[in-house]
């Protein structure tokens, strides 16, 4: 992996955690709470501060790429083509509106609905910004970039990132239902994540030359990286089971699980740095043999 | 064209050209070049001017254009002549001239004069001025004369510079001026290629010119590498257009080099220093199947067969019997060649059949094979390969050996050296014999001009060469005799860098580009061009021209006049200039008008290429050859009288080489070391230019399979060992190498780690001392080497 | 739309990188840039005969690539500044003042154009020496090659002349980009595929990070 890689993985791999808390959150905690008109418990706030805090990193990380800040206005000056201008539009949207909504909740905690339409405004363009960041790897000189897999695999980060954080988060409150869901999506989406690995692998194998080389770079060179993602993955899945069965409807009972969501927070940004790490260093550009 | 009407000249080709005249952001300043001089007038010109490229030993000869602006090269191009034939094809420089800048500007070029500190070859130095270091050498030069006489002093052999005026030339005249110096004979190049040609042809000059290729209908380039080793600019442009002609083009080397890739239609992968097995088991080929020339051979060669054999030595091995077996019981088959050579006996087979049968056939040899051990045989049996198959004399073939011009050829150096009064000579390549027992050497040894010489070597002087620890064989062991203040008791070099020869001189003198002094060229090997060269800029720093330098020291020793004869640099170009006109191109336009013209390059179109032996091949009675016999000689009696038919045998035979994969010395080192010429430099020349590193790092070249025994991946750094010495570098496997053999360019800057290691990749701290038997010449290609991991 | 495209024989390059460093010079590019690049591709299996002799059947030959202003250029498309843009004649350039060196169009040329000059912070690339194109003459790399194996033109009149071939293995399916890249392709590259053929001097070409 080149130097300048790595600002771009932390980018990504923010944002889409960014954008996955926000969602989930307006999906898992705000929804139910709006439709049953409750008052938003005031630790609540602390999501959207995290996930802002996520995506300022993005910005600081953004900025080591396209160079200095002066630079961000000529960024967007090819919003015609470019998906980098427009992934840069779309961050600069959802970071802007973000900041804002987070600032509406802090200044008025208890008005949570008359501006929930900007949350979900903000959501719309966090999942629009992650499939414009992925439309950026999605380029025919990059076999192993080249396909639906890239957006797919953000957007499972994105979905996976965001649920860890949220069990985690809401131990000692929100429903248990909620909970719930978000071990389903614990255990679900790295089952998925496993199960694409051989399909995505396979198509690579059939996707030319150089496609072929990223897949024996990642058999041969990375070997022990794409193990080591696949056992958190596993672990991710256990500890997701774990969660899963320490959730009752008994409150006096949520302190156990804190440690399998823990476990699995922890697991779940292993397997995703390495996954992002190999997504960098498994690109053959095409015709470079 | 008055001076005027020059600039305009210039100015306008600079507007037609479209130059933006402004400065390069990072060049050259900010790599520390400074050449701090105000720019002399008659060099004020911006624009364009043509100029030779600097006259190393590089193999060709080329046009430059360099764009100057204020006093400093700014851009390099090339001949852009408009019309561009074979006839009088353009003269376009190689990546080594197109990156020149990086050597003009480079920041370590040598200053100012140094004299030595601390122990000799520790590399320590003060600065002097030109007065002082002048001074001191003459001193040095006078002391050591009056103790052991001229035959101790010694120039040796060195060819940074071929503009005539520059490089070793002008010491040797000056050295000539004040008494000689011990001379040598033969070269680092063509010891044995020179010498045994003339062994069969009795002539050296076996050549066709050049474009007489384009009638060729096979070609064999044996060993020869033109479009990486430059022999004679446009060598490869001309084979090129040989193909387009219908030539079928076959390579026989152990690389596949760039030739292999580019210009044959085929490449036969051989084991270095089995040449001479393929030819013979090629011969046996063709005498088994009735596909030699009988009739020539019959009427222009001696020695074939019993029938031809020399008087009195009727009943000695002739050819034939040595093919069939006849005395040693083994028939030269291409059967008994495969294992020997690697290559496959149906592949000997068929290119025996194809060059027999292709009329008319080239057999091209490089030099490299004859750089080695018994390096004389293969070029015997290539010339007798062009002999049994007819190719000598006619339009299209080729009578193999060195095959020098027919016409004379290029002049190399013309500038007048004088007659050296010490009458002693000694092979080139026996100048560390000569160090440590000269007194001892005799006519084995291949002394000349006299029985015994008078005293050891005791003064080196050092000019545009980087011989005495670079390019030596064995330069571990040339180190420790030059160290040795006992042996030579002064040592100066002359150049333009620190090299690892200069780390051992006790003087060193810093020498102008050859942009910064004026000069001319023609020709290397090939070529019908005159160029001239111009000064384009300022001497940088204090550097002077070999001939300045040379000039001064004479007025020190008190031969000025006699050494200058009231010329300067330029006055000398102009003199040498005149040669020309009265020798090989009477046309030429007179100097001044020519450097007004801003040409460069004056050529003469070749339409009706000579042929070499054409007069012999057409009457071989009246016009005989140099040879004892007056015919090609199959068999030499000369060589037969020597007695030591083992290593110098009558007819060319195979003979396993002193370090050998079949030898003992296979079991510790089993792979064979070849050093090949690389396009990265002349020699060691260039090493230090970044451009040409980027484009060609120094790398040991391995095959895959031998890579694979030593689990080396790619791109890692190895230790590749002998006996002799161990050098480090990269590997690069590559699949262009046959198993067994690995390749490590020659001529990389010798620079010895704390433990003695050479960690730049010098092949010659693997290299042997050995000379071969006839021509005394430098086998450095023969070599074995271990190669292994450095991390475990 | 493009105009003017290179030419190509890879069957008589010797890759002696003549055009690069004459590129280089022309554009005084510290080591570490190439404008122009020569690829090495090569292939063989190697096999000891039964006589203890070596068969092979290799094939190597070499690729000198520029940019090759294509006729649809992906660069061109990603670069969010429009820094890399296609002048009227169609020779695709870099304006170093729009630039911000995020290198998204490095990843999006397929050919490996695009070269990142860590000092300056900003892309650079060839530009078909577009002032001596303007004045008449020929590129320097065209005009450089000892082999005569570049030549330069206006495409329709390269692809009269030479036929329209893009693509040589392994570059890329020229139909990506339509690079004005015409290539007589070395006559072993039919069989460099097959062969599992690699570049093998990747090190003399890689971008220097
Ligand atoms: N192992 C191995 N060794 C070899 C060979 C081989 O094939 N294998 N080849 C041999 C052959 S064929 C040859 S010809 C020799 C060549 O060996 P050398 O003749 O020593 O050639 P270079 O190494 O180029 O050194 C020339 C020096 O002259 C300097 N120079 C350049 N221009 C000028 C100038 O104008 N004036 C002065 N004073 N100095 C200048 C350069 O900086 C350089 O240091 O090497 C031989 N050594
Ligand atoms: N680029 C470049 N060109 C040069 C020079 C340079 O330094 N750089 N130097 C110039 C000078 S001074 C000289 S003398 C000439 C030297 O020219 P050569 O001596 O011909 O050059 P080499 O590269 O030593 O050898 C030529 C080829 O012989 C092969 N070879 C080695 N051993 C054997 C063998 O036993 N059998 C066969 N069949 N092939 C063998 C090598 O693989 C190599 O490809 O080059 C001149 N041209
Ligand atoms: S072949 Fe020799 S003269 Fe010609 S450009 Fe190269 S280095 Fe200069
Ligand atoms: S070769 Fe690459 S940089 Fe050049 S125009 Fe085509 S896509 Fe753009
Ligand atoms: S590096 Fe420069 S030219 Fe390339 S995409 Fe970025 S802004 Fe455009
Ligand atoms: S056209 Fe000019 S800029 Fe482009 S590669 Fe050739 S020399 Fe370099
Ligand atoms: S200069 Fe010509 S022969 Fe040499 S690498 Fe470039 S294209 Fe090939
Ligand atoms: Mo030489």
């Amino acid at each position: 992996m080149s130097n300048s890689d790595w600002p771009l993985m932390v980018f990504t791999l923010s944002m889409q955690f960014s954008v996955g808390v926000v969602l989930l959150y307006d999906l898992f905690l705000l929804f139910p709470i709006a439709l049953k008109k409750e008052k938003l418990p005031l630790r609540f706030q602390m999501i959207l501060l995290v996930a802002l805090v996520a995506a300022l990193t993005g910005v600081v990380f953004s900025l080591l790429h396209p160079g200095n800040p002066v630079n961000a206005m000529k960024t967007l000056s090819n919003l015609n083509n470019s998906w980098l201008s427009r992934e840069i539009l779309f961050f600069i949207s959802y970071s802007g509106m973000l900041l804002i909504v987070t600032g509406l909740q802090f200044r008025f905690p208890s008005a949570v609905r008359s501006y929930k339409w900007l949350l979900d405004l903000t959501c719309l363009t966090g999942l629009v910004l992650v499939y414009v960041m992925s439309r950026i790897y999605w380029l025919p000189s990059m076999p192993a970039w080249d396909s639906i897999f890239t957006p797919i695999s953000f957007y499972l980060a994105m979905f996976l990132s965001g649920s860890c954080f949220l069990l985690l988060f809401q131990l000692n409150s929100g429903s248990w239902t909620s909970q719930k869901g978000l071990a389903v999506l614990i255990i679900a989406i790295p089952v998925i994540q496993v199960a694409l690995l051989p399909v995505y692998m396979s198509w690579l194998e059939e996707a030319g030359d150089s496609a072929r080389q990223s897949v024996s770079l990642l058999l041969n060179q990375y070997l022990p990286a794409f193990y080591l993602r696949l056992g958190f993955e596993i672990l991710t899945i256990a500890f997701g089971f774990w969660a899963f069965f320490s959730i009752r409807s008994d409150t006096l009972k949520r302190r156990n699980l804190f440690i399998p969501a823990l476990l699995a927070f922890i697991t779940m940004v292993g397997a995703l740095v390495i996954d992002r790490f190999l997504f960098y260093q498994q690109i053959v550009p095409i015709g470079n043999l | 064209m008055g001076k005027q009407n020059r600039r305009d000249f210039i100015r306008t080709s600079a507007v037609a050209g479209g130059i933006a005249l402004s400065s390069p952001i990072w060049f050259p300043e900010s790599l520390g070049f400074n050449p701090g001089q105000a720019v002399s007038p008659g060099l004020a010109q911006n624009g364009w001017i043509k100029v030779g490229c600097p006259a190393h030993n590089c193999g060709g000869r080329c046009l430059l254009k360099v764009l100057i602006k204020d006093g400093i090269i700014t851009r390099i191009e090339t001949d852009d002549r408009p019309v561009d034939t074979p006839a009088d094809p353009q003269l376009r420089a190689c990546i080594r001239g197109r990156s020149y800048r990086r050597r003009q500007y480079h920041p370590d070029r040598l200053k100012y004069p140094l004299v030595r500190t601390g122990k000799r070859g520790e590399g320590k130095f003060r600065q002097a001025s030109w007065d002082e270091a002048l001074e001191i050498m003459s001193v040095e030069m006078l002391r050591i004369r009056k103790k052991y006489g001229n035959q101790s002093m010694f120039v040796p052999y060195g060819t940074g510079s071929y503009s005539h005026l520059n490089g070793r030339w002008p010491a040797e005249r000056l050295m000539n001026l004040v008494g000689g110096a011990l001379e040598y004979y033969n070269s680092y190049s063509w010891a044995c290629i020179s010498k045994a040609t003339s062994t069969v042809y009795g002539t050296g000059i076996t050549g066709n010119q050049r474009q007489d290729w384009l009638s060729s209908k096979y070609i064999l380039m044996w060993g020869w590498n033109p479009a990486e080793m430059r022999d004679g600019t446009n060598s490869d442009y001309f084979i090129k257009k040989a193909r387009e002609n219908g030539a079928r083009v076959v390579c026989i080397d152990p690389r596949m080099t760039f030739s292999a890739v580019s210009l044959a239609d085929e490449w036969i992968s051989i084991r270095p220093g089995t040449d001479t097995a393929m030819m013979s088991a090629m011969v046996y080929v063709m005498v088994r199947e009735n596909l030699h020339d009988s009739e020539f051979i019959r009427t222009h060669c001696i020695g074939f067969d019993s029938t031809q054999m020399p008087k009195g030595l009727e009943n000695e091995e002739s050819y034939l019997d040595y093919l069939l077996g006849t005395r040693d019981g083994q028939p030269k088959s291409p059967q008994w060649a495969a294992p020997i050579t690697g290559v496959p006996s149906d592949t000997i087979t068929r290119i025996a059949r194809e060059y027999a049968q292709t009329k008319p056939a080239m057999l091209y040899q490089g030099y490299g094979m004859q750089r080695r051990a018994y390096g004389e045989q293969p070029v015997r049996g290539g010339c007798v390969l062009a002999a049994v198959t007819g190719n000598v004399g006619i339009h299209g073939g080729w009578a193999s050996g060195i095959a020098l011009q027919p016409g004379g050829g290029p002049l190399w150096s013309i500038f007048p050296t004088g007659t050296n009064p010490v009458k002693a000579k000694i092979p080139t390549f026996l100048w560390t014999e000569a160090i440590t027992r000269g007194t001892s050497l005799s006519a084995k040894e291949g002394l000349t001009g006299v029985e015994k010489l008078d005293s050891n070597i005791k003064f080196i002087w050092s000019v545009a060469s980087n011989i005495l620890a670079n390019q030596h064989g064995n330069i571990n062991r040339a180190g420790r005799i030059l160290e040795d203040e006992n042996l030579v008791e002064y040592i100066v070099v002359q150049d333009q860098f620190m090299t690892a020869s200069a780390r051992y001189a006790d003087l060193v003198l810093p020498v102008c580009t050859h942009f910064e002094t004026w000069g001319l060229e023609d020709g290397w090997k090939y070529g019908e061009e005159v160029i001239l060269m111009p000064q384009v800029v300022e001497p940088s720093y204090q550097t002077k021209s070999d001939y300045r330098i040379c000039a001064e020291l004479a007025a020190k020793l008190g031969v000025y006049e006699s050494f200058t004869e009231g010329l300067d640099e330029k006055g000398w170009t102009r003199r040498l200039w005149d040669q020309y006109r009265e020798t090989r191109f009477p046309n030429l336009p007179p100097f001044d008008q020519f450097v007004e013209s801003n040409q460069g390059v004056y050529s003469v179109p070749v339409h009706n290429p000579q042929i070499s032996l054409e007069e012999f091949r057409r009457d071989p009675e009246t016009h005989p050859l140099q040879t004892p016999g007056g015919k090609i000689e199959i068999f030499s009696e000369t060589l037969f009288n020597l007695g030591r038919k083992d290593e110098i045998p009558a007819v060319p035979k195979y003979i396993q080489e002193w370090e050998s994969p079949f030898g003992p010395e296979a079991g510790s080192y089993p792979l064979q070391a070849i050093g090949p010429h690389y396009m990265a430099r002349v020699h060691s020349t260039h090493d230090n230019v970044d451009w040409l590193k980027e484009a060609f790092p120094q790398r040991v070249f391995i095959n895959p399979i031998d890579a694979k025994s030593r689990n080396l991946s790619d791109g890692e750094r190895v230790l590749v060992f002998n006996d002799r010495g161990k050098i480090s570098l990269p590997c690069r496997i590559t699949p262009r190498i046959m198993p067994g053999v690995v390749a490590v360019p020659q001529g990389a800057w010798s620079m010895p780690g704390p433990d003695g290691t050479d960690i730049n990749g010098n092949i010659n701290a693997l290299s042997s001392e050995r000379w071969t038997p006839l021509a005394f010449g430098n086998a450095q290609h023969t070599i074995m080497v271990a190669i292994k991991k450095i991390k475990p | 739309m493009s105009t003017f495209g290179f030419y190509f024989d890879s069957s008589a390059c010797s890759g002696c990188k003549t055009c690069q460093v004459a590129c280089k010079d022309k554009n005084d590019l510290q080591a570490g840039i190439r404008f122009r690049r020569v690829y090495e591709v090569a292939g063989a299996n190697w096999n000891k005969t039964d006589e203890g002799a070596w068969e092979h059947d290799i094939v190597a030959y070499n690729l000198s690539i520029a940019c090759n202003h294509c006729e649809n250029p992906s660069c061109v498309k990603a670069c969010p500044t429009t820094a890399m843009h296609s002048e009227l004649d169609g020779i695709i350039q870099i304006d170093p003042k729009k630039c911000v060196g995020c290198r998204y169009c490095q990843w999006a040329c397929p050919y490996g154009s695009p070269q990142y000059n860590r000092q300056k912070g900003i892309m650079q690339k060839c530009d078909f020496c577009r002032d001596y194109i303007l004045d008449g003459k020929q590129p320097v790399c065209v005009t450089s090659c000892p082999m005569r194996a570049l030549e330069f033109g206006p495409i329709s009149q390269l692809i009269e002349k030479y036929g329209d071939n893009r693509s040589v293995f392994p570059l890329p399916d020229p139909s990506i980009t339509k690079p004005a890249l015409f290539i007589k392709p070395h006559p072993g590259a039919a069989r460099a595929s097959e062969l599992g053929g690699s570049i093998i001097n990747r090190e003399e070409v890689k971008d220097e990070q």
